[in-house]
């Protein structure tokens, strides 16, 4: 490269750009030995705490942790271990120094002789510096340094001191129990209390831990030993020197006054201590006491100064409560041997009262002997009763033997009382029958008392008349039952679900299904068809709520006829009354149906032949009245003819002809009235009888009649009759009436009215010839005419009545020859 | 991107076109840095690409092809500084598929904020070796040139293909056959 000042100028930046880049580099370097050295420092700070870890560590172990040179020098302790050494937090014991001599001598030969054992827990206790005991467990293993020589013990102690109290007052308990059970079998083991107390003081003092224990009643106001140990006792075991106190001698009678047990820990400094053979120290007194009641006093004595202990004290309070106890018990025996008595007096009053019984009873012991029989027992087997010791004597079972003879089934009489006697369990009315014919029942009880069984009472009852009734009824219910059977009604019982329960043989007759058909299926599904059916549930339904009913159904028998049966349904109530099903009763109706259609064909048959004879009637008088008017004409025609050449004679015969003419012609009307109306009894509408009067009285006015004063006296009312009828009967009474008027009066005719209740009775009179009471009976007879009048064709007044009794109402009338007549007839309204 | 990069481009540059190139590429780029550059500091990415694209805008070459030799000029560089990593290794392949493993686990002692590419084996067999390269850059020839001249320096001849076939996405796959 040349060196110009361009090149010269390149170099120089390319030096720039690589000082500039050293100086980052620089820079950089220098940055990272600072994170270096604080890096470092961090790091030592770290290793530093480790130290102090090991040692929280240490401290927060929950185990003590003591290091040891063989030399007892403490080479490292932890937190828990100054603890247990009594040391506070902030002392650091140098050496075991502070352990008591005795102490140090234990810990030495512990470690001496199981120096290498590092497995064994060893156990150790001491007293700490601040005086507490303490008991632990060492678990020691040897230290090697780097020259690998053993230099010290490395041991973890456990602090087992509450564990090792609580055993040992566990251990202390469980002697007292012991001793307590000890006193107790004492106590009981025989009746005798003099001997029961010999062995009290004897295993009291071996529980005291001493030689000497008395045992004191307190009788007649004195402290008397009843009971001594050892030294005490002569060769037979009596007490040599047998003390009495007064209450107020010695240590044992100030107890007996103050009623509590005492400790002396030191008798030579007691005033009240009165020596019983040699001199002791220490001496126990506790008494014993019934409620507040001195009984005796149990003493203990031992030869060293400060031996008995406040626990034992507690011991022998509460044995002193377990003798008064006893003391009591065997007084409560006494009154329990009186109490026994009574029970036996009670038992005795029983005995007479079960003798006695009205029930025939036996009481069979649980070994199978009669314990007890009642009178009337005897009395139904027919045993006098001066017999009775005779059968108690007896074992139960060859008293049965005895006794089978009276029942129809002998062997079943007693193969039955065998198996209830294994099964223990209560039976109850077994009806059994006796050879004389009569019925008993028998019940067993067995006699249970916690759970052992003491007793059988076996119990019978002459049950003959109820079983007679029984059987009575039953013959009743059989006798119902072929009624029932027998009877042309046919009955089904059905549940709530319709299903049938029972049919009788009537019920099987009228359908010709079996009753193994009907039982159990639902009748209605197989008898009827769908619609008939339906009815059935209607009826049903009714029936749930309790309502009985009848109804007419239609049937389908077995053999596909079809029958009509009239059903009358009664709810079937169960005891409590609910409805559980129902009770049909089945009718055959279909005769009496078949009957009634009949009936009615034969009735619409009549109707029909009656409709065409009126026809007919009608027909033929209709018929009849044509010729006839011809031979009128004919007969006219000839007189008019005739008239001048005829005799007198032959005029009247002409004469004759015609008014029989006239009188034919009416006769045939009538017919044709009488025909028309025996018919159509239809009620219709009310009909106004004023306007058909009216019209009546105007057509007679305008005819012949004038000289007749008629009259309507007031209004007329309508009634139930149709106008035809109306006009009718009106027209013949009234004409009627007018025909039979008397000319040599001024006639008149009174038309009235009157109302009752339900129809109208109208009234017609009149001042005319009146009729003859000869005739009252013949006056509404058709046909027949009181006189010959020819304008009066007889027909009139019959039909009148016929209407007017076909409508419900009636007709009659009063009369008197030459006063006038009044016809009276009622319409309903 | 390192430092070092830097400082060996510009190497690169001054070794095959002077110190005038260098010079001028630096004034004409106008980059951030202004070309000093501290191989243990870490720069924009973007400078090489300004300066890539410049030198070969200059020299007329194609950057794919000016990196692949820059790759093959950056290995003797990093071999000699790192040789106790290479030492390791008797067999290129053996070399080549440790680098996601191993190198790039010692590059990181050193560049602890280093942004490393990396190379999943595919496929391994005793003379052929399928790596797939993915990177948030896109250097792929920096490392043919790279892998190349591992090769040499193991006195080994082979070929690295890139198979086209291969899902972009996925990364590069690289087929590296030694011929035998």
């Amino acid at each position: 490269m040349i060196p110009n000042t361009a090149n010269i100028n390149i170099l120089t930046r390319a030096l720039k750009r690589e000082r500039k880049a050293k100086e980052v580099a620089e820079g950089f370097i220098e940055k990272q030995l600072i994170d270096f050295y604080n890096k470092n420092i961090s790091l030592s700070k770290s290793l530093l705490s480790e130290e102090e870890f090991q040692q929280n560590l240490l401290d927060n172990l929950v185990e003590a942790l003591i290091v040891v040179d063989f030399k007892g020098n403490i080479l490292k302790i932890n937190r828990e271990a100054l603890k247990l050494i009594g040391f506070s937090e902030k002392e650091t014991p140098k050496d075991l120094s502070y352990l008591s001599t005795r102490n140090k001598k234990k810990l030495y030969k512990l470690f001496k002789k199981e120096s290498y054992n590092e497995k064994k827990l060893l156990l150790f206790d001491f007293i700490n510096k601040k005086k507490e005991k303490k008991y632990v467990t060492i678990k020691a293993r040897l230290l090697i340094n780097s020259k690998n020589k053993p230099y010290a013990y490395q041991t973890i102690v456990r602090d087992i001191t509450k564990e090792t109290l609580r055993n040992k007052k566990f251990k202390e308990q469980q002697k007292i129990l012991y001793f307590e059970t000890l006193i107790l079998k004492d106590l009981f083991a025989t009746d005798d209390i003099k001997s029961n107390a010999s062995n009290l003081v004897k295993h009291i003092a071996e529980f005291l831990g001493t030689d000497d224990c008395v045992f004191y009643a307190f009788i007649n106001e004195e402290l008397v030993q009843m009971a001594a140990t050892g030294e005490k006792l002569d060769s037979n075991k009596k007490i040599k020197n047998m003390l009495k106190f007064k209450t107020n001698q010695g240590i044992v009678g100030s107890v007996a006054i103050s009623k509590k047990g005492i400790i002396i820990r030191d008798t030579s400094k007691h005033i009240n201590y009165i020596a019983d053979g040699k001199m002791r120290f220490s001496e126990i007194t506790v008494p014993i006491l019934l409620g507040d009641e001195l009984v005796g006093i149990i003493d203990a004595e031992h030869p060293e100064k400060h031996f008995f202990r406040k626990q034992q004290l507690d011991v022998l309070s509460k044995i002193s409560t377990l003798i008064s106890l006893y003391l009591k018990n065997a007084i409560n025996e006494l009154d329990k041997s009186n109490k026994q008595i009574e029970l036996e007096e009670a038992k005795h009053r029983l005995e007479i009262v079960f003798k006695s019984d009205s029930i025939p009873r036996v009481i069979e012991s649980a070994d199978g002997s009669i314990e007890n029989v009642s009178y009337s027992f005897l009395k139904m087997f027919k045993i006098p009763i001066e017999d009775e010791q005779k059968l108690t004597d007896l074992t139960c079972s060859s008293a049965r033997e005895m006794l089978k003879s009276h029942f129809t089934t002998e062997d079943m009489f007693i193969s039955r009382i065998d198996d209830i006697l294994k099964k223990e369990q209560v039976v109850l009315n077994e009806i059994l029958e006796l050879k004389d014919g009569r019925y008993v029942s028998r019940d067993y009880t067995p006699i249970f008392h916690n759970k052992r069984l003491q007793a059988h009472i076996w119990g019978y009852k002459d049950v003959t008349s109820q079983t007679n009734y029984d059987k009575s009824l039953e013959r009743q219910n059989m006798k119902y039952k072929n009624i029932i059977d027998n009877i042309n009604l046919g009955l089904m019982e059905v549940d709530n679900n319709d299903i049938t329960i029972s049919v009788n043989d009537a019920f099987t007759r009228m359908c010709g299904y079996t009753s193994e058909e009907l039982v159990g299926k639902i009748a209605k599904n197989i008898l009827l068809n769908k619609n008939n059916r339906k009815i059935i549930d209607d009826k049903n339904r009714i029936r749930k709520n309790g309502v009985g009913d009848l109804y007419e159904i239609e049937v389908i028998t077995k053999n596909g006829d079809i029958k009509y049966w009239l059903i009358s349904g009664a709810p079937n109530t169960n005891l409590k009354n609910e409805v559980i099903g129902s009770i049909g009763v089945h009718l055959d109706i279909t005769p009496l149906k078949t009957l009634i259609v009949s009936n009615e064909n034969l009735i619409s048959d009549l109707t029909g032949r009656n409709d065409e004879l009126s026809n007919y009637a009608h027909m033929v008088s209709h018929d009849l009245k044509t010729p006839l008017m011809t031979v009128s004409s004919c007969i006219n025609w000839l007189n008019e003819d005739n008239k001048d050449h005829l005799n007198k004679e032959s005029l009247e015969y002409i004469s004759t002809i015609k008014s029989a003419l006239i009188d034919m012609d009416k006769l045939i009307s009538s017919t044709l009235l009488y025909s028309g109306n025996r018919t159509s009894k239809t009620k219709n509408n009310p009909t106004e009888v004023q306007p058909i009067v009216e019209s009546i009285i105007n057509i007679l006015y305008r005819g012949v009649i004038d000289d007749i004063d008629i009259e309507v006296l007031k209004p007329l009312p309508s009634i139930h009759l149709n106008e035809v009828k109306t006009r009718q009967i009106f027209q013949n009474i009234i004409e009627n009436a007018c025909k039979y008027r008397d000319i040599d009066k001024k006639s008149f005719i009174k038309i009235d009215w009157e109302e009752h209740g339900d129809y109208v009775q109208f009234s017609v009179k009149d001042n005319g010839i009146g009729i003859a009471e000869k005739h009252f009976d013949i006056v509404f007879n058709s046909f027949k005419k009181l006189n010959s009048r020819t304008d009066s064709n007889g027909i009139g007044l019959s039909i009148v009545k016929k209407m007017i009794v076909s409508n419900g109402g009636k007709v009659w009338f009063d009369s008197k020859i030459g006063v006038g007549s009044t016809f009276y007839f009622t319409i309903t309204k | 991107m390192k430092g070092f990069i830097f400082t060996n481009f510009l190497d690169f540059v001054e070794k095959s076109h002077g110190l005038e190139m260098v010079d001028e590429m630096i004034l004409n780029t106008n980059i951030a840095s202004g070309g000093v550059y501290s191989a243990f500091n870490s720069y924009d990415y973007n400078e090489l690409i300004t300066l890539l694209t410049y030198f070969s805008k200059k020299t007329e070459i194609k950057e794919v092809v000016l990196l692949e030799k820059f790759g093959k000029f950056v290995f003797p560089y990093l071999i000699c500084k790192h040789a106790y990593i290479t030492q390791n290794y008797s067999k290129p392949l053996d070399f080549l598929a440790s680098i996601e493993n191993h190198i790039h686990i010692e590059v990181k002692k050193i560049y602890n904020d280093a942004d490393l590419p990396t190379f999943k084996i595919k496929n391994r067999t005793d003379n052929k070796l399928t790596l797939i390269y993915k990177s948030s850059r896109g250097l792929t020839y920096f490392a043919i040139g790279l892998i190349k001249e591992s090769l040499n320096h193991f006195n080994v001849k082979g070929s690295v293909i890139i198979d086209d076939s291969y899902d972009k996405n996925e990364g590069v796959k690289l087929d590296i056959q030694l011929l035998t």
